[in-house]
């Protein structure tokens, strides 16, 4: 039987994958994310702080709350711990198992110029959402470590 | 006769070392020498390969994940392969502080140019002014090293800045992205000309587009930053591996060289170094060529120095390329199919033409094809997920300039040695500043890129333009000048130290200036210069 936190990890892997390219986590996936975690290079990073603490715990929650994390982070914290682990999880995925979740899809012209207006307005949604509910908890954690100080 | 012992197999040694076996001498080259791995499924596409490995993480990643790029990596937009590690691999014993400078160093066969991207372009007279040898003078070490490694382009509106010379072959096939900008510029020529001061035109670059010496013409697999799996893309260990095949030749891999020693009357007569394992290697010398690469070939001469008198030199003039990165998305190639079986590495290039022909610019145009998409998502301003997708209807669209500037030797930047205690070994030192005005001349530069780019229908975002730091182009020299004239610590035309009478050098360390091209080619055909001439 797996231990609480392999389960925990791989929890974690399949919310992201499904985040980051709504697609569930293959074995293989669940396999070297726990590795790329392990590794050095993963670990070589810069502190962690209270806030990366509570953006991750944020965003393991589901896909609606890591792109919400995410999105605060890509400006708030961008060199943290959950664009790390965003990113070891991209590139594993890059490799092969989702690797057509980075090639042009086959659209004409005006099809990735309506796309690419979608995702714009879909972003200027998130952004607003983003603020609203990461702010407060970013303020959150900001307050807490101001109290353990006083 | 006694063999001339060369050290450093990278590009300079070993045309060096060519050049002299088929003159008939003997030649002992003394490498550190790590290996290239053996291509993986040498037939296979980018693509092919992610299909294909059992663990295509372990070969794209790196087994320990060392091929990432994660966020912080200051801007960069690619990361060195796990397949390229062990370019930069470091012996024991090799250490190094810095200040201003993020130099990269190489003790693999053939060096640093294990990893170049094959651009291949000869100095002009403008830019050979320094240099006690023009064009003419040097010409034939050019048409010697393009015949030998097998160069491909053609002669356009480029060579206004880089001279025609024989040997150029077939060019690559353009990918669609490189092509539609060729024709853009067609349209808009005479106002980029004009305008901008810009010409385009097609890269010389060192890949077969033929058979040639048992190495096969580029077959489009899109994996040459990963090590093209076909030897059409040239190395250095080519040469190296043909140099093996003269009976006058030794290679003595394994061995860091720390220095020479002389006897009184200055002359060499020992190579000093250590094995894998620390345990101490000396060689005789009869004569000694130094082409370690500048750096390295700084470090062995300042250290012999310390050794022979007591005295830590100081070696004025560190010169090296700055570069930037300029990313660019092409409006008229948003929608449009994208294939991924293509040449990898750049195909155009771009020349800005300056007041003073030593200040040109040159750009390398790379349109992005197959790469690790991850460097460049997390840099977009949204959220992973948002810009993945954004990626994906971009990535044909998206595109690279990665502009060269020139550099001058300055008593600012500097490459000394320190020793904490008698027993500790040296360490090498490198010092750098930025000259006076260069953020102004890179800046107006960087202006005339964006508006070229505009007229070629693209648009360059200045939040992603990423300035290098210094020491990232690779481009090192000026260490130990040659000149017509002059004193200790400078070499002759023929690249004799006036310190040592039976030491040459092969590489940058002559260099009396630097233009702002890859200074490979130009360091392949002055160590053939010098090997005809001076022996």
């Amino acid at each position: 039987m797996a231990d609480a936190p392999a389960v925990a990890t791989d929890q974690e892997c399949r919310t992201f994958t499904r985040y980051l390219c709504g697609m569930e986590a293959s074995d293989y996936v669940l396999h070297q994310y726990a590795r790329g975690l392990a590794s050095a290079a993963f670990r070589d990073g810069p502190p962690v702080t209270s806030l990366d603490l509570a953006l991750e715990a944020f965003a393991r929650r589901g896909v609606a709350t890591s792109a919400l994390a995410d999105t605060w982070a890509r400006f708030v914290a961008p060199g943290g711990r959950l664009r790390r682990r965003l990113v070891l999880l991209l590139s594993i995925l890059e490799t092969g198992p989702a690797a057509a979740a980075f090639e042009p899809p086959a659209a004409g012209r005006a099809r990735a110029f309506i796309e690419l207006a979608l995702l714009a307005m879909r972003f200027a949604l998130l952004l607003p959402a983003t603020l609203l509910i990461v702010g407060p908890l970013h303020l959150g954690v900001v307050l807490r470590g101001r109290a353990r100080v006083s | 006769m006694k063999p001339v012992v060369i050290v450093g197999s990278g590009p300079s040694g070993v045309h060096f070392a060519l050049t002299l076996l088929r003159k008939g001498y003997r030649v002992v080259l003394v490498d550190v020498g790590y290996e290239r791995p053996r291509a993986v499924r040498p037939d296979d596409t980018f693509a092919g390969l992610k299909a294909n490995l059992d663990d295509p993480s372990a070969y794209l990643l790196g087994a320990d994940f060392d091929g990432i790029t994660f966020p912080g990596a200051k801007g960069e937009y690619y990361g060195v392969p796990p397949g390229k590690a062990y370019v930069f691999r470091e012996p024991p014993g090799f250490g190094v502080r810095t200040d201003g400078f993020a130099p990269l160093f190489s003790f693999a066969q053939g060096g640093l140019a294990e990893a170049w991207t094959g651009g291949s372009y000869p100095f002009n007279d403008a830019e050979l002014a320094d240099f006690p040898f023009g064009w003419n003078d040097i010409r034939h070490g050019y048409e010697e090293v393009a015949q030998r490694i097998g160069i491909c382009g053609e002669i356009d509106d480029l060579a206004r800045f880089m001279p025609a010379h024989e040997h150029i072959m077939a060019p690559l096939d353009l990918d669609l992205h490189s092509s539609r900008l060729l024709e853009r510029y067609g349209e808009v020529r005479d106002r980029l000309q004009r305008d901008s001061g810009c010409w385009v035109g097609r890269s010389r670059i060192a890949t077969l587009t033929r058979v040639q010496d048992g190495r096969g013409p580029c077959r489009y697999l899109g994996r040459c930053l990963w090590g093209c799996p076909t030897d059409a893309l040239y190395l250095p260990s080519h040469t190296l591996a043909e140099c093996r095949s003269f009976p006058g030749f030794a290679y003595v891999p394994g061995v860091f060289v720390t220095h020479f020693s002389v006897d009184a009357s200055r002359r060499i007569t020992k190579l000093h170094g250590a094995s894998e394992r620390g345990a101490p290697v000396d060689l005789p010398v009869d004569t000694l060529v130094l082409a370690a690469g500048a750096l390295n070939s700084a470090r062995i001469y300042l250290e012999s120095v310390y050794r022979a008198t007591g005295e830590i030199l100081r070696l004025p003039g560190l010169m090296d390329n700055q570069q930037v990165l300029v990313p660019f998305l092409n409006f008229d190639m948003i929608g449009v199919p994208y294939r991924p079986s293509s040449y990898q590495y750049h195909l155009l290039g771009m020349g800005l033409e300056m007041a003073d022909p030593r200040e040109y610019v040159h750009g390398q145009i790379t349109t992005l094809k197959t790469t690790m998409a991850h460097p460049i998502i997390q840099n977009l301003p949204f959220g992973l997920r948002t810009s993945r997708a954004v990626f994906r209807r971009l990535r044909s669209a998206l595109g690279l300039v990665n502009v060269n500037f020139h550099d001058t030797r300055r008593d600012d930047c500097m490459v000394t040695l320190e020793r904490a205690a008698a027993t500790d070994p040296c360490t090498l030192v490198l010092e750098y500043r930025a000259a006076p005005g260069e953020p102004a001349r890179v800046k107006d530069a960087l202006r005339r890129v964006r508006n070229a780019l505009s007229k070629l229908h693209c648009f360059a975002p200045p939040p992603m333009i990423h300035v290098r730091p210094k020491g990232a182009s690779v481009h090192y020299a000026g260490l130990i000048p040659m000149a017509a004239s002059g004193t200790d610590r400078t070499a002759t035309p023929d690249c004799r130290s006036r310190d040592f009478d039976n030491l040459f050098f092969a590489d940058g360390i002559t260099f009396p200036f630097l233009p702002a091209k890859n200074i490979t080619f130009t360091l392949m055909a002055n160590a053939v210069r010098v090997a005809t001439q001076a022996f």
